[in-house]
């Protein structure tokens, strides 16, 4: 008799994200699964053309943001590490706001940091790309507040999982 | 048509389909003269004192200022331009600074969890779950280190591409929970 494996849901740079805070002994903020960032609205209206429409039974309007947590329930989405593992706790993109005004972040461009580091995003291994960001987070100890820029290369990349899926 | 009708408002008279008649053209007349009599500085209002390039001048001034102040007055009543605000109350001049922020600001975080009274609200819909991780335990400055105030961030902001769903998901296959072999043997 064959048990069938589970399929859950992942989001991987979030999964990898939150392993290269936790080699930087950084707490991880985790962000809301966004479908359209430029908007203040709950929903998105989506196209009236059905060939356009990909959504089940055509519907008009699709969340514009969804909580990570109502897909996974992991230490990338906030829940407590397994026992052992002594790294703090992931937060919620609300509570940095709050902790970390914007005058109190040391904004970093992972171009330039890649550039420096000799790391090409486009062939190297994703061991490489987790170990060597886990080590400069390390080097950044006297910061409380690292941010990413918005907008600057994505470390983790879909092909960094394609064995996976 | 026009000028029988302008000459109606002017008389005050109801209106009829009556002709142009010269009486309405005198009664005009009257009133112009009337009324620059009763007011002299008016006598002067005439673009037939100025010359030619000062006329000119002053038409396009006038055109260039009706058209102008609708642009600005549109664009006003819009929220996309503002009047700059000094020593005084209004400077004269405008900024074409964005009035709105960005990014937009997040949306405000519902602050209630469902309760068992709320069987309507199962399962938990979206603003549940954002309430959810609103109320996380490590929310807290008073924690220890790791944890706490004293807590080192960091933030991956470059992780969302705005893209769809199936691009930020993936599957993952994963074994089974272990079983227990009572319990399998007695569902199997």
């Amino acid at each position: 008799m064959v048990v069938p494996n589970y399929r859950i849901p992942i989001r991987y740079d979030s999964l990898l994200n939150s392993e290269i805070a936790r080699l930087g002994r950084r707490t991880y903020v985790f962000a809301d699964v966004v479908w359209d960032p430029n908007t203040n609205e709950s929903y998105v209206k989506m196209p009236d053309e059905p060939e356009h429409n990909h959504l089940a039974h055509g519907a008009k309007y699709r969340a514009a943001r969804l909580p990570l947590r109502a897909f996974i329930d992991a230490p990338s989405s906030g829940s407590a590490w397994p026992q052992g593992v002594a790294a703090p706790r992931a937060v919620s993109v609300a509570w940095y706001e709050r902790m970390c005004p914007p005058g109190r972040r040391y904004l970093v461009d992972t171009g330039k940091i890649n550039a420096d580091m000799g790391l090409n995003l486009g062939d190297a291994e994703g061991l490489d790309i987790v170990t060597k960001w886990g080590t400069y987070l390390l080097s950044l100890s006297d910061k409380p507040c690292v941010e990413l820029l918005r907008g600057s290369d994505r470390l983790i990349d879909w092909k960094c999982v394609i064995s996976l899926a | 048509m026009q000028l029988t009708r302008c000459l109606l408002w002017l008389d005050r008279r109801p209106a009829s389909n009556c002709l142009l008649y010269d009486t309405d053209v005198i009664t005009v007349k009257n009133r112009l003269l009337t009324m620059v009599d009763r007011f002299p500085m008016f006598s002067c209002m005439s673009l037939q004192n100025l010359s030619g390039k000062s006329r000119s001048i002053l038409c396009l001034a006038l055109v260039a200022s009706i058209l102008s102040s609708g642009t600005l007055f549109y664009h006003y009543q819009r929220g996309n331009i503002k009047p700059l605000r000094g020593p005084f109350h209004f400077r004269g001049s405008f900024s074409f600074a964005p009035t709105a922020p960005w990014p937009p600001p997040a949306p405000p975080i519902p602050t209630t969890i469902p309760v068992d009274e709320d069987v309507h609200r199962y399962p938990p819909l979206y603003p549940d779950v954002t309430a959810a991780e609103y109320l996380l335990s490590q929310h807290n400055d008073t924690l220890p280190f790791p944890e706490g105030s004293s807590a080192q961030f960091v933030r991956f902001a470059n992780e969302q591409p705005g893209v769809g769903f199936n691009n930020q998901l993936k599957e993952m296959c994963v074994p089974p929970p272990p079983t227990h072999p009572l319990a399998f043997a007695c569902t199997f």
